[in-house]
């Protein structure tokens, strides 16, 4: 493929767009929503995503929820509302950033950025223990979202699509900012679980967004709630007593490392609080 | 890059990089200064536009990825003869300052409303909080919008706690 | 003066006029302005906080795609400032802050001049940079001016020297003998605010031209006449020579009451012939901003313990960053909100604008007020928790009352707020306990009182009845977004004149058709342009009535005017159309036009108290009553305001509904200054803060429905008995939550913003406090006027 003299060049099959990131290199990104670019990377060349057919595609039922990378947080929150399993989903999609925001930003965006630290999508992904579909010049490949997080793939790709599978479980996810809009988030906690029909909670899984560097899910406290009985109280105790072993909290101009973890406590009592209600309204 | 836009009814050719923002050309290429170059990096709302009907912040859309869509600008909603039933409230209830933070509020709450024509005061504001105001302290644009709602008072003269 | 007329023909809600065309986006702010072969400018500026210049070489920018001038240093070598001549345009020889302007480049296209000013050759030799007050006040600190002795004084009478660029002090009795009364308990509070950044969303802007030999400033201003007077002495040329021009200004809030980028575009206009346009990007006008001062004070009482304040000592240290600029005149006020609001036995204050090299400092709605309001207030609870006393008690028996005596011992006239604070207190209720509620959140009240005052001074107006029964009011006015502009001058115009306001046409401010004026700030423009249009209008009326009255053969003083009628008093329809009498005028004398002018009264002040002072008393104190309660989250440290209440002297209010307004806005500035607006100053004396996604301004889920209450009638020599309503309303908001913060989690508060992290060290027991090592608690020790 000749390579268009244009410093915006849109795509309609992702291979011409995996084929132009290759020949590019450094001076071409990937765009998406473009709230991210159009802020940070003015100058490299834009393969626009937009024209390609089904990356906005959504489906829903009972087994799996997947999501399209061109799907923005808007989409995501309109087909996710009122699934109780997805709770966390919807919180992070329909609550983050701005209405016209989340009109334009994207799923793919809000994962691939190694640069933005504050993602909503990506601890409430992690928390529904999501899998990624990404295309490369070497084909298509599913992993975990955690596996993708936690371990860059430098390879040209492109993320296609996100697998999220449906349970009986409940979420939820509780952002923490100074204002009460138009902060990126100091601190994440996602968090979801299974409810016994005595209302207990089980199979806690915690992922922490913002903190530090990258969304992750939070292991060790999983392990000390794991088979017992949790209420808010007793996890926030767990929470207290791990936050500063478990994580090093980012310092940046919007907040300092030791707030973050000060909080997360608090944050991941809240969430437990949110399961709880939304478990006894259902 | 060579393309077509349609702004406010009107198509417009351009020519030029195409990574510019859809703002820069409203601006400075056409002199559609309605919309507002204040954060130009999608805080403030005061450059949002409607693109086929849906505002999104223009400082952060290139126009090259505007090909084929519908723009309206704040020049495109109404003449002084039709104003808007948002911008006669806005009139009516006196609730405009310094003025630079309106045309994107209008433009998003026009949208707003014809998607909720009964909202409540909280999601007003949820709604309004990508369109900052340094000025007026917002709760006077609240009631002015709340005025508008099917639930909503009709316009009243004000009324002194 | 008794009114020619009813003073409620004044009050109205007119809805303004300019908003129509503000909904429509059709408004032409200066950033909006283009024309045909206008070019654009941008500066270059310095990245390095304190350095010598070694080098700047502007040849290889000069031949640059579309560059068509630069200018640098070369172009501006004299030095402006208020008080002291200390601010060259350019930095010299030295920089003195990250961000000081070094040359600025015109060119075709902004792009253009962008690549050509970042081309331009800069070699800097850093020298290490003094970033806080602390430093810059450390015995053998480098002189950030080392040649200050020899800069030109614009006013005289202050003690300066070092890094202190101007100091005011004042004293009154004798507060030794105070503090070392044996019945007296003694309480000493240190207080530390940031800064807080205006963010107008307008930037400042300007497009100049230079035309048969002038200038012409077209610009974003609160000030045209101090644009011409500076723009000419920079350039040195006769303030004749310029010609200030302004549209609607997109958001001022005290940030454009200085001259700023004028003077380069003007520069640029004279070497291309041609109109060059100059704006801020909103990284610039953040990083460059003239912010709300930082502050540290100390405040030290002595108090009897059944609250009597018998002695008061205040150091205020002012941050004015690497110039003086308006810090130097704010010193003055410090006199004013500290000392104003309380009756006390004996009183020292010294307060002191100190150079650091950071981005100078300017003026901020209710400028120094906002904080010493908010240490005065904390120290207040401070006080009535060390005597055991209840804080609205305590305040109701000191608040300053008619016959009174200020800090500077000027008389006040009136019991204003006392009879506020009352009223605050039947209509809110009395305070109850602080107390943990079911949410685990900690709640909290505080009632706070503070003094502002109305900055008067010349201002001029003309007035021109037309033809059509219409008039023209001139003057150097400015619409920056309150409204006066376009509601209450218009509403005293038509109340004087018998007609409607809409019928009065508001000319935008031009220094070559109106007269001199201070600019529109400090809540003056209702009161001074008010005044001196009252006067104008009463030329006319006496011009026009003279006519009318052989007309209607009957007496001037039996003639009244109303709705565009002269008519004989009590019988309507008696009379004629004005119109009619204006076409008889101009048969007999030409067409009818008055002219008014207003300064300040002039109120006396104690002789020998204050030194260093540009005002000694304030001509029109304002007074504030705020209220507020609070929930603060023990997890997280976000304070939640649950109700905020005003309660606002406002002598008359001419249109309640614009002062709602100005009350809504002013509050909401204010919660962002009490809680989230927060500056930092890097290693590098760059601000933290470059734009909207770091610098927390509110959004409309930060704020709330503001309760409020206009208390009229408190004595004022404004027009019609009105003081400025659009400053107050965020004088005592960061102290109201300040105090409420510190009654729900039991500690006080020492610092501003109370940004969650804050809150949640002092809960945690973790924040350090404020220690100000820096200042002595031997008040003459902070001082240089009164230093052995
Ligand atoms: C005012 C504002 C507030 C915001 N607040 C929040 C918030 O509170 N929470 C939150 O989570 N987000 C928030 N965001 C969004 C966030 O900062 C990013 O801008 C956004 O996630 C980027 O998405 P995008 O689709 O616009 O990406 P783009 O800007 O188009 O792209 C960003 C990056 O992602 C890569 N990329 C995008 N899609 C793909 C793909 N399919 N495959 C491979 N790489 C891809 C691109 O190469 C590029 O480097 C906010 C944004 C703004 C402007
Ligand atoms: S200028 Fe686009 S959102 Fe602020
Ligand atoms: S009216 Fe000035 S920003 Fe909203």
């Amino acid at each position: 493929m000749e390579i268009p003299q244009q410093s915006l060049i849109s795509v309609t099959r992702v291979s011409q767009a995996l084929d132009l990131l290759t020949r590019l290199g450094e001076t071409a990104t990937v765009m998406a929503g473009g709230t991210w670019v159009m802020r940070e990377a003015r100058e490299r060349t834009f393969i626009s995503l937009a024209e390609i057919p089904d990356l906005t595609d959504i489906t829903l039922d009972d087994q799996v929820l997947v999501v399209g990378a061109m799907a923005t947080h808007q989409d995501i929150c309109n087909a996710v509302i009122g699934a109780p399993d997805l709770a966390a989903l919807a919180t992070a999609a329909g609550k983050s950033a701005t209405p016209a925001i989340r009109r334009m930003a994207t799923l793919g965006g809000n994962l691939c950025t190694r640069d933005f630290h504050s993602a909503d999508l990506a601890p409430a992904l992690l928390a529904l223990n999501a899998k990624v579909t990404l295309e490369t010049s070497s084909g298509r490949e599913t992993l975990s979202l955690e596996d993708y997080l936690n371990t860059p793939v430098d390879r040209p790709h492109i993320l296609h699509h996100v697998t999220v599978p449906r349970t009986s479980r409940r979420s939820a996810h509780v952002r923490l900012m100074q204002r009460q809009a138009g902060d990126y988030p100091l601190a994440v906690v996602s968090l979801s679980a299974a409810i016994h029909p005595d209302g207990t909670l089980h199979d806690l899984r915690i992922a922490v967004g913002s903190v530090e560097e990258r969304a992750r899910r939070w292991h060790a406290l999983e392990a000390l709630c794991d088979d017992q009985k949790m209420t808010s109280d007793s996890i926030r105790a767990h929470a207290a007593a791990r936050a500063s072993q478990d994580f090093v909290g980012r310092d940046a101009v919007d907040g300092q490392g030791w707030y973050r973890l000060r909080v997360l406590p608090a944050l991941v009592a809240q969430a437990v609080s949110d399961i709880s209600l939304t478990a006894q309204g259902a | 890059m060579v393309l077509t836009l349609m702004i406010n009814g009107d198509p417009v050719p351009y020519h030029g990089d195409p990574r510019r923002s859809l703002l820069e050309v409203l601006r400075d290429d056409l002199h559609l200064t309605g919309a507002k170059d204040v954060c130009g990096e999608g805080f403030c709302g005061a450059c949002i536009v409607q693109i086929d009907g849906v505002p999104k912040v223009s400082c952060l859309l290139p126009v090259g990825r505007l090909a084929g869509a519908e723009i309206t600008t704040i020049e495109g909603v109404s003449n002084s003869e039709t104003l808007t039933a948002v911008q006669k409230a806005f009139l009516e209830y006196d609730v405009v300052q310094c003025g630079m933070c309106f045309p994107g509020m209008v433009l998003s709450m026009t949208h707003f409303m014809a998607e909720n024509p009964s909202p409540t005061r909280a999601e007003l504001k949820s709604a309004m909080t990508g369109n900052i105001c340094r000025c007026t302290g917002y709760e006077r644009i609240i009631d002015a919008l709340l005025s508008l709602g099917s639930n909503g008072l009709g316009p009243v003269e004000e009324v002194r706690p | 003066m008794t009114l020619p007329y009813p003073p409620n023909t004044a009050v109205m809600n007119l809805p303004r006029r300019d908003a129509k065309d503000k909904l429509l986006g059709r408004t032409r702010y200066t950033v909006d302005e283009s024309s045909h072969g206008m070019l654009h400018a941008a500066a270059r500026r310095s990245e390095t906080a304190s350095g010598r210049i070694v080098k700047i070489d502007v040849t290889p920018a000069l031949s640059m795609p579309g560059v068509k001038a630069i200018a640098t240093r070369e172009d501006a070598p004299g030095l402006h400032g208020i008080g002291i001549a200390d601010h060259p345009l350019f930095a010299k020889d030295v920089v003195r802050y990250h961000g000081e302007p070094l040359a600025v480049v015109a060119a075709t296209t902004l792009a253009q001049a962008r690549a050509a000013a970042a081309a331009i050759l800069v070699e800097i030799d850093p020298i290490a940079p003094i970033l806080t007050m602390a430093e810059a006040l450390a015995k053998d600190a480098p002189l950030i001016h080392p040649d200050w002795a020899s800069y030109e004084i614009l006013r005289e009478g202050a003690a300066r020297g070092g890094n202190i660029a101007w100091e005011a002090t004042v004293v009154r009795g004798d507060t030794d003998a105070a503090f070392a009364r044996d019945d007296v308990i003694l309480v000493e509070g240190t207080y530390r605010v940031g800064r807080q950044s205006h963010v107008p969303f307008e930037p400042r802007a300007v497009v100049a031209a230079y035309e048969d030999g002038r200038f012409h400033i077209h610009t974003s201003t609160q000030v045209p006449w101090t644009v011409r007077h500076v723009t000419a002495k920079i350039l040195g040329v006769p303030e004749a020579a310029v010609h200030v021009t302004v549209p609607a200004v997109g958001g001022g809030f005290g940030l454009k009451f200085d001259c700023s980028l004028e003077p380069f575009a003007a520069i640029l206009a004279r070497k291309t012939g041609r109109k060059v346009s100059l704006v801020n990007s909103r990284r610039e006008e953040q990083m460059t901003c003239l912010s709300r001062e930082n502050a540290d004070i100390l405040i030290r009482s002595a108090v009897t313990p059944e609250g009597d304040i018998v002695g008061r000592e205040a150091t205020v240290l002012m941050d004015c960053g690497a110039y003086g600029g308006e810090q130097v005149f704010l010193t003055t006020m410090t006199a004013h909100t500290l000392g104003g609001n309380y009756r006390l036995g004996s009183v020292k204050i010294a307060s002191q604008a100190v150079y650091t090299n950071t981005p100078p400092n300017g003026a901020f709605r209710a400028c120094n007020g906002v904080y010493n309001t908010f240490a005065l207030e904390c120290h207040t609870d401070e006080i009535c928790k060390a005597i055991g006393m209840d804080p609205v008690a305590f305040r109701r028996r000191n608040v300053v009352g008619d016959g009174d005596i200020g800090a500077t011992g000027q008389v006040f006239e009136g019991d204003v707020l006392g009879p506020m604070l009352d009223l605050a207190i039947d209509t809110y209720g009395p305070h109850e306990r602080a107390k943990k509620g079911p949410d685990g959140r900690l709640y909290g009240r505080a009632t706070t009182v503070g003094t502002w005052f109305i900055f008067v001074g010349p201002s001029s107006a003309t007035v021109n009845l037309n033809v059509d029964g219409s008039a023209t009011l001139v003057t150097s006015g400015v619409e920056i977004g309150s409204g006066t502009m376009v509601q209450s001058l218009p509403q005293i115009v038509a109340a004087n004149l018998g007609i409607h306001p809409d019928a009065v046409i508001v000319k935008t401010a031009d220094t070559d058709a109106s007269g001199r004026d201070l600019g529109v700030g400090g809540g003056r423009t209702t009161v001074s342009i008010g005044a001196a249009s009252q006067e104008a209008c009463a030329e006319v009326r006496s011009k026009l009535l003279a006519v009318a009255s052989q007309m209607l053969q009957t007496p001037q003083d039996d003639l009244v005017l109303a709705q565009g009628r002269v008519e004989i008093r009590d019988r309507p329809g008696s009379g004629t159309t004005i119109q009619t009498v204006i076409a008889q005028a101009e048969l007999e004398h030409g067409p009818i036009s008055g002219s008014g002018a207003f300064t300040a009264p002039g109120i006396p002040a104690m002789p020998g108290c204050a030194a260093g002072h540009f005002i000694d008393a304030i001509d029109i104190p304002v007074f504030a009553v705020h209220d507020c309660d609070v929930a603060v989250d023990p997890d997280t440290g976000k304070v939640e305001v649950l109700a905020y209440r005003v309660i606002q002297d406002v002598g008359r209010a001419l249109n309640p509904r614009a002062i709602h307004g100005q009350i809504q806005g002013g509050v909401t500035q204010g919660i962002g200054y009490a809680l989230h607006e927060e500056i930092t100053i890097n290693a590098e004396g760059a601000f933290d803060q470059t734009g909207f996604s770091s610098y927390r301004i509110p959004t409309a889920l930060d704020t709330l429905p503001i309760d409020y209450h206009l208390y009229e009638g408190a004595p004022s020599c404004g027009p019609l008995g009105t003081k400025g309503a659009g400053e107050v309303p965020i004088l005592n908001v960061g102290a109201t939550i300040a105090c409420a913060v510190a009654n729900a989690i039991g500690t006080p508060v020492n610092a501003l913003p109370l940004t969650a992290p804050r809150v949640l060290g002092l809960i945690d027991g973790l924040s350090s406090g404020v220690d100000l090592a820096h200042l002595s608690r031997h008040w003459h020790e902070n001082t240089i006027a009164f230093s052995e």
